[in-house]
């Protein structure tokens, strides 16, 4: 199993399997792009990601890196049947809201479809049949200040 | 007469002479009038004057003393207050009456003065939303909080305030919704409406703050609604065949005829039946009320399930809440979008079509079950209820199509007001409680 060196905007060093690490099309293209593949001591330092991120993204990864080898449409499909696998709930469920903020950003970022739509859907959860005062309390925000001008 | 006979007899010099000192005459009259009439006047003036201004004078000065005697005594130095009131009632006796009066004068004068204002501004509110009407204001709205959030000194570059201190967010760990890209937002947005067009959730979402608002505005958003309600009849916002206009995708899915997703379509019949009679009493006869409701649910891929049952709606619609393993006593089906019209071809049960399809394709001869079929067709009305649009289906056909061995017989209900009710909106909220796919 090869194994891969991911460097987290803090400096701390994970490494994982390169399976895992290839759920990232950021990360897999730059793998193939840039030949670090052969290199075993090469360090992907990923500069948009806290440790703390890294390491949720990274445990998710590692469940999700057999379930999806042939790519997104699968994937899709598995999702939109409906239901979320038992394991994510539970993975979801101990996220507190900064850290799904973060692990959105990370997904985007490290372009990890299945941990976009994962987190995507958590937060519409979240809002879905909500009134607006309740929306605003679950997220913390403030009505905006009348304008001084009018 | 005399005058005139004289001026008539000497028209050049007398009548000349003589209009010109009765002229002379009646100016010195009037002049002198005027004067004594100004003498007599300016005295009086000036007597009345003094003794006016007198009164005004002490009036003024007890009523400050008086104020100042209330202000003290509101602060609770009576002693003190007593001394002003007393000198005030010295000066004018009945000062309090006065002084009253004149306060409820000042009141009167303030509420019109107020009243004026508000009349004043009530009126210029109604011009405002006179022309608002014609300019369609979610525009107006929508332009404006987008100038907005482009007010960097306010927002800091970002969609929405928290209610964080703004110190604590600069750690960075500490992510706030504000901070989310906005292609991640309408992503989200994307798994709030889903694919069950919970555009309810939306606007509730568009309603927190300015920075939401427009975000719950896009475009995309509305039009992909749209074109999962339409279809491919979708049409476009200008509808040039004739076609109803509509200013946005909001406005068309908002306007335009369709069904409502959110909930199910209920109707409850009545009828009494009779029932036998028993052996034993022949003048016993028994009557039957028998009630039931029929559901439909509309779902926004066209799909369409219905069902007639004789629970209470209460637990029926939760009978409807699976969309994909469905019960076996729920018709399935599909319903098309005409105008004002929806129609629905459903079939008895999904395992009959399932296994007829296997045998199809199964088995080199047909079997016989294979060709029978049964279909009900359905067509309704939407209309508008007082309170929601689209919120009443009315019957306006109801067909059974048999195919029995490659023979189709179609039959017609009648549709009798009391045994096909309108069947009017619930919602629903379980139906949209969590998405299953995103909108696209």
């Amino acid at each position: 199993m090869e194994r891969i060196k991911l460097q987290s905007s803090d400096g701390e060093i994970f490494e994982t399997d390169v399976q895992a690490a290839k759920c990232s099309i950021t990360i897999k293209t730059m793998l193939e792009d840039c030949g670090l593949d052969e290199d075993d001591n090469a360090v992907v330092p990923l500069s948009n990601v806290s440790s703390n991120t890294l390491r949720n993204v990274i445990h998710w990864a590692e469940h999700h890196m057999d379930d999806e080898p042939s790519l997104d449409d699968d994937e899709a499909e598995s999702l939109s049947n409906g239901m979320i696998s038992s394991w994510d709930k539970e993975f979801i469920s101990k996220v507190d809201q900064a850290m799904l903020f973060q692990l959105m950003l990370a997904a985007n970022y490290l372009d990890i479809k299945g941990l976009l739509e994962l987190t995507c859907r958590t937060v519409a959860k979240m809002i879905k049949g909500k009134t607006s005062a309740e929306i605003r309390q679950v997220f913390n925000i403030r009505q905006h200040p009348f304008d001084h001008g009018q | 007469m005399s005058d005139s006979g004289l001026d008539m007899a000497d028209p050049d010099t007398s009548s000349d002479y003589q209009s010109r000192a009765l002229d002379e005459f009646r100016v010195n009259w009037q002049r002198e009038l005027q004067g004594q009439h100004e003498a007599s006047r300016k005295p009086a003036e000036a007597e009345e004057q003094p003794a006016g201004f007198e009164d005004i004078d002490a009036e003024t000065k007890a009523q400050s003393l008086y104020r100042t005697a209330v202000e003290l005594e509101q602060r609770g130095k009576v002693y003190d207050a007593l001394a002003y009131y007393r000198k005030a009632t010295q000066i004018v006796p009945d000062i309090e009456f006065k002084f009253y009066e004149q306060q409820n004068l000042k009141n009167d004068v303030n509420k019109t003065y107020h009243n004026l204002l508000s009349n004043f501004s009530k009126n210029l509110d109604l011009h405002e939303t006179e022309a608002k009407e014609d300019v369609v204001p979610i525009d107006g709205l929508y332009e404006k909080f987008q100038r907005d959030l482009c007010c960097e000194e306010i927002y800091g570059g970002k969609i929405l305030i928290n209610s964080r201190d703004t110190n604590v967010l600069t750690t960075g760990s500490n992510l706030h919704i504000s901070d989310l890209p906005a292609e991640i937002l309408l992503h989200i947005l994307r798994w709030v409406v889903s694919s069950q067009l919970d555009m309810r959730s939306l606007e509730q979402f568009s309603a927190v703050c300015k920075g939401f608002y427009v975000y719950g505005r896009d475009e995309e958003l509305w039009r992909l609604a749209c074109v999962k309600v339409w279809g491919n009849n979708v049409g476009s916002l200008d509808a040039k065949d004739g076609g109803a206009c509509y200013e946005t995708w909001r406005d068309m899915f908002i306007r335009r005829e369709r069904v409502l997703f959110n909930g199910c379509y209920i109707s409850k019949t009545t009828y009494l039946r009779m029932g036998e009679n028993s052996f034993q009493d022949q003048f016993y006869r028994p009557l039957q009320l028998v009630e039931y409701y029929r559901y439909i649910r509309f779902l926004p891929d066209g799909k369409v399930l219905m069902m007639t049952n004789a629970d209470e709606p209460a637990q029926g619609v939760n009978k409807l809440k699976q969309i994909y393993h469905t019960r076996p006593d729920v018709l399935r089906g599909r319903y098309r979008l005409f105008g004002s019209t929806v129609t629905l071809v459903l079939q008895k049960t999904q395992q009959a079509r399932a296994t007829a399809q296997r045998h199809r394709r199964g088995s080199l001869l047909p079997g016989e079950e294979e060709g029978n079929n049964t279909q009900y067709v359905i067509e309704l009305r939407i209309m508008n209820s007082p309170k929601r649009r689209f919120a009443q289906l009315v019957w306006s056909n109801y067909t059974l199509v048999q195919q029995r061995n490659k023979v189709e017989t179609s039959s017609e209900f009648e549709l009798t007001a009391a045994k096909y009710p309108p069947l009017w909106f619930s919602a629903v909220k379980s139906y949209h409680l969590d998405a299953d796919a995103p909108l696209t």
